[in-house]
């Protein structure tokens, strides 16, 4: 009745303004030309390959504003995103996740302990604005993610290199809380020293050297993040920089010189950032051997995917992210494989435990609450099967094992998670204490929710409660240790097993918020961290990974999340290089990759 | 008059403090801070955050100016204690927008937004008065039928499934319009009529004028109904003045004081921004700004809107008050 209702209500409402819109559509349309609006696809249906571009053409793809354009700052996934289209460092990683030489000329010398780093630079850098870039950029860039005055959020990666926690713990004084009275005061005269003992050091204008205080394996792999990118030292706010005062990257494009594929030619808040092709950019800095074809590539702000898709099937994009809420009915219409591409990310959920809130302290109960959960069902109702589910922590993908590999011990199975709970001392769940469901307050978290906790009622006849608030609130109640069930999870930093477990698993590790204390676990952690043998180092890992994801020690995976997204048939680049490096858009690792095809 | 207007001007000033003071209190009363994310921030991350943004200080202290608090009051205050004792109120910068200075941010989506909202509000006021006119002058009619249908209608939809649907048919179906951004010209270029994209401006300003009109045509309706009602209307009629006469002078002057009173809070309902509206067509508004801000605890932004929304807000309300006095020669203020 009420839809009745309102279709009448709407075409009333849209008679009276048909002669409006009618009117704005001979209007003129002037960002006809600045949307690089394409011709309806004129490629046949599948995937064009890397070859087929044009040189030039316009790109306007989907994305969210970036939060900041400091490289040395940000943590958020469009920013990397966009970082990674405009400046790059001294290795990237190519299709395998492996590091290759980008602005670096080989790989790196490093010392008999593994402790020292030696890297050349290509003959010949130049910034986006004809400068050249020397090995000093390099190291203010390590510095500049050090420096406490900046508070980079991913200095944590940069931990091993000796003296950047010194300088970068320096705010707060010897008792490391801020806000208290020992708290240093961020001049000069105190930072200097602390800068100074930074081991990152310019040799000469093509050399580097860094200085790790323990073996770091996966050392490669950090200098090809964006918290290693370079600073354009030769710029006036730059140059005048001090411990103190490291200068502000701002928001300015003008003000910026880039060294990644392109360089941003405006940014206008809420609305898009539009980029080109850097001039001085080469296909020997690219892990995939590409140089940017495009005349033009805008991002378009726009936070309602919903509207995204319209504005896809209205021509004003070509490539955007998909709501899950309209996943089955965007593959239908854009044809799996067509326009239509999914990428597995490398990211886990599950429902996390408060290990040291009783009684999911005992085994039996950790295994009778995964048990209780049909995965397949779960990501059916909540994500329309837009997941992959699973029981192991760590993607295969990254080191660890495939999803169904521990299926028999954590999976789902009714029987086997009654027999649990009746181990643990609650029979057909007699005596089981109320557990709460600590959720965000989107409706995929609020759904999920309440998915787990009809699947404990029903298998296990226990109760459980459904805790919703917004996600700061959320955030700062998981960092506080304050819920029992929490559905969570992880996207990884860079694609290796050790950012899955260390500092999440292991006793002390500053992030394991489910209490999580193993032996075992920590064992193999201490000895993974340091060991150079690469292959030793991977099954460590790997045999950490099965006894988190089998004794539920903190969490149990429910599924490793997808990307998926609409490209129209003549981009070429999106679908062709979706790894698990993806940020924000299929590709956009090697966003020089991207062109049009006609 | 004068007297008055200075007054109220002067009562703005304990107004702002008490809603800043509120604000202040409420926003550091929520749970869960600007650094509180899915992914969890290191706590040196965070102590380095909080010392970049002058949060490592208490909120309140009875060492004032060591106060978060204080900090905010001082900084806004136009005044110092040195030579020149002025200074430009600094609203501080944005925590999760690239430390911009959240003056800048309101400057530039308060344009926007102003846009939006002033084109809106004409099209509402122009929609609403003369179905409300039309309404009255063909009481229990065909056409007032259709004319209260309409104001019930567009009074009981959401913008958001209005515009949802204006985008289906008009945008996605005709090809009329376009879905995403906002059309109007920068404000150096505010009067060049060819800057205007009207395939970008269409649809925002009916999705958020439907709402008004409604609400304006039932107000101007009942108004107007009251007047025509009046015995110096059937004296204006018997003395042998024309209809036209009768409804533009007598009639629709008298019945625009409680319009007047519903509008003025309208145009800066409008004009502050409409979340739902700019959040659904990717406009670059001040509305969608802050709901964002709010959602993500940026303190400097969140209390930057509300100083700026406070003052706005009572600078309207003044301007109403004095066009009472304009349309009402009863009014008087001393």
């Amino acid at each position: 009745m009420s839809l009745v209702k309102h279709w009448r209500l709407v075409l009333l409402s849209l008679f009276a303004i048909v002669a409006l819109a009618a009117f704005a559509a001979c209007g003129d349309d002037d960002d006809e030309g600045d949307d690089g609006e394409t011709a309806a696809p004129t490629s046949p249906a599948g995937s064009p390959s890397g070859d087929e571009r044009i040189d030039g053409g316009e790109l306007t793809i989907q994305g969210n504003e970036f939060q900041s354009l400091d490289p040395h700052f940000s943590s958020f996934a469009q920013d990397i995103s966009l970082h990674r289209m405009l400046w790059r460092g001294l290795y990237s990683l190519d299709m395998d996740n492996k590091p290759v030489p980008a602005m670096a000329a080989s790989d790196p010398e490093v010392s008999a302990d593994g402790m020292t780093y030696t890297i050349t630079l290509r003959d010949g850098l130049k910034w986006s604005d004809g400068d050249s870039l020397l090995a000093e950029d390099f190291v203010a860039g390590l510095l500049r993610t050090c420096n406490p005055v900046n508070a980079g959020e991913y200095q944590y990666v940069l931990t091993e290199v000796v003296g950047c926690d010194a300088f970068y713990n320096a705010a707060a004084g010897p008792d490391g809380e801020a806000g208290t009275a020992d708290d240093v005061t961020l001049d000069d005269a105190s930072l200097q020293p602390l800068q100074d003992a930074v081991a990152v050091t310019a040799i000469d204008d093509t050399t580097i050297e860094i200085k790790l205080s323990v073996p770091k394996p996966t050392f490669p792999i950090i200098l090809s993040l964006w918290m290693t990118f370079p600073v354009p030292v030769h710029l006036p706010r730059f140059a005048a920089a001090t411990p103190a005062a490291p200068g502000d990257w701002g928001t300015d494009p003008a003000a910026l010189a880039y060294n990644g594929p392109y360089v941003m030619d405006s940014y206008t808040p809420q609305l898009e950032g539009v980029l080109s092709p850097n001039p001085n950019w080469s296909e020997e800095y690219s892990s995939v051997g590409k140089a940017p074809t495009l005349d033009k590539l805008t991002v378009r702000y726009i936070d309602d995917l919903s509207q995204a898709a319209n504005a896809y099937r209205n021509d004003e994009l070509q490539a955007t992210d998909v709501d899950l809420t309209q996943l089955e009915t965007l593959r239908n219409e854009f044809g799996d494989g067509q326009e239509y591409f999914k990428q597995l990310a490398p990211s886990t959920r599950g429902v996390e435990m408060n290990l040291e809130h009783p009684p999911l302290d005992n085994l039996d109960v950790r295994l009778a609450l995964s048990r209780a959960v049909d995965r397949q069902a779960l990501n059916q109702v909540v994500t329309q099967g837009g997941n992959e589910p699973t029981t192991t922590w760590l993607p295969e993908v990254t080191g660890g094992v495939a999803p169904d590999e521990y299926d028999d011990i954590t999976g789902f199975d009714a029987t086997a998670a009654k027999k649990h709970l009746a181990d643990a001392g609650y029979p057909d769940g007699a005596g089981f204490p109320t557990l709460d469901i600590l959720v965000g307050d989107s409706p995929a978290a609020k759904a999920t929710a309440q998915f787990l906790q009809e699947s404990y009622r029903t298998v296990l006849n226990i109760e459980t409660t459904i805790t919703t608030v917004d996600s700061p609130t959320r955030s700062s109640r998981f960092r506080e240790e304050q819920f029992d069930l929490f559905p969570g999870g992880w996207i990884q930093d860079y694609p290796d097993p050790e950012n899955w477990i260390v500092g999440l698993y292991d006793t002390p590790g500053t992030l394991n918020h489910y209490n999580c204390s193993d032996p075992d676990i920590d064992d193999l952690v201490n000895k993974a961290k340091v060991n150079t043998n690469d292959t030793e180092r991977r099954q460590q890992y790997k045999d950490a990974n099965e006894i988190i994801s089998t004794t539920i020690c903190g969490i149990a995976p429910y599924w490793h999340e997808n990307n998926h997204w609409l490209r129209k048939s003549n981009v070429v680049g999106i679908s062709e290089y979706m790894t698990g490096q993806d940020g924000a858009m299929g590709g956009d690792w090697a966003a020089e990759a991207w062109g049009l095809s006609s | 008059m004068t007297a008055y207007v200075i007054r109220r001007l002067l009562w703005m000033i304990p107004l702002l403090w008490a809603v800043i003071t509120i604000t202040f209190i409420l926003m550091h009363s929520v749970e869960g801070g600007p650094f509180d994310r899915e992914r969890e921030l290191p706590a040196p991350v965070v102590n380095a955050l909080n010392k970049k943004y002058g949060l490592d200080k208490p909120v309140f202290s009875v060492d004032v100016w060591n106060s978060q608090y204080g900090q905010y009051v001082g900084d806004i205050t136009p005044l110092k204690f040195d030579f020149p004792p002025f200074k430009s109120p600094d609203l501080g910068v944005s925590f999760r927008n690239s430390d911009q200075s959240v003056a800048d941010l309101i400057r530039q989506g308060f344009w926007v937004s102003f846009q939006l909202g002033v084109l809106a509000f004409f099209f509402a006021v122009v929609v609403g008065m003369t179905l409300g006119s039309i309404s009255a002058l063909n009481h229990n009619g065909p056409i007032d039928y259709a004319g209260v249908f309409f104001s019930t209608a567009g009074a009981s939809m959401p913008n958001f499934i209005l515009a949802a649907f204006l985008i289906i048919i008009f945008s996605v179906e005709l090809g009329w319009t376009d879905v995403l951004g906002w059309g109007g010209p920068a404000f150096h270029d505010a009067w060049n009529p060819a800057a205007w994209n009207l395939r970008k401006v269409v649809l925002p300003v009916v999705a958020l004028g439907v709402l008004p009109a409604a609400y304006f045509a039932r107000i101007t309706r009942a108004s107007m109904l009251e007047v025509l009602g009046q015995d110096y209307i059937r004296t204006a009629r018997s003395k042998g003045l024309s209809e036209w006469v009768v409804i533009m002078r007598h009639t629709v002057k008298n019945a625009m004081v409680p319009i007047l009173t519903v509008m003025g809070p309208y145009l800066a309902y409008l004009i502050t921004g409409s979340f739902l509206i700019e959040h659904t067509f990717s406009i670059p508004g001040v509305g969608r700004r802050f709901v964002e801000s709010v959602v993500v605890r940026d303190y400097g932004m969140i209390m930057g809107t509300i100083v700026f929304y406070t003052v706005f807000i009572a600078f309207i309300n003044l301007i109403v008050d004095v066009l009472y006095a304009v349309v009402d020669p009863r009014i008087r203020y001393g």
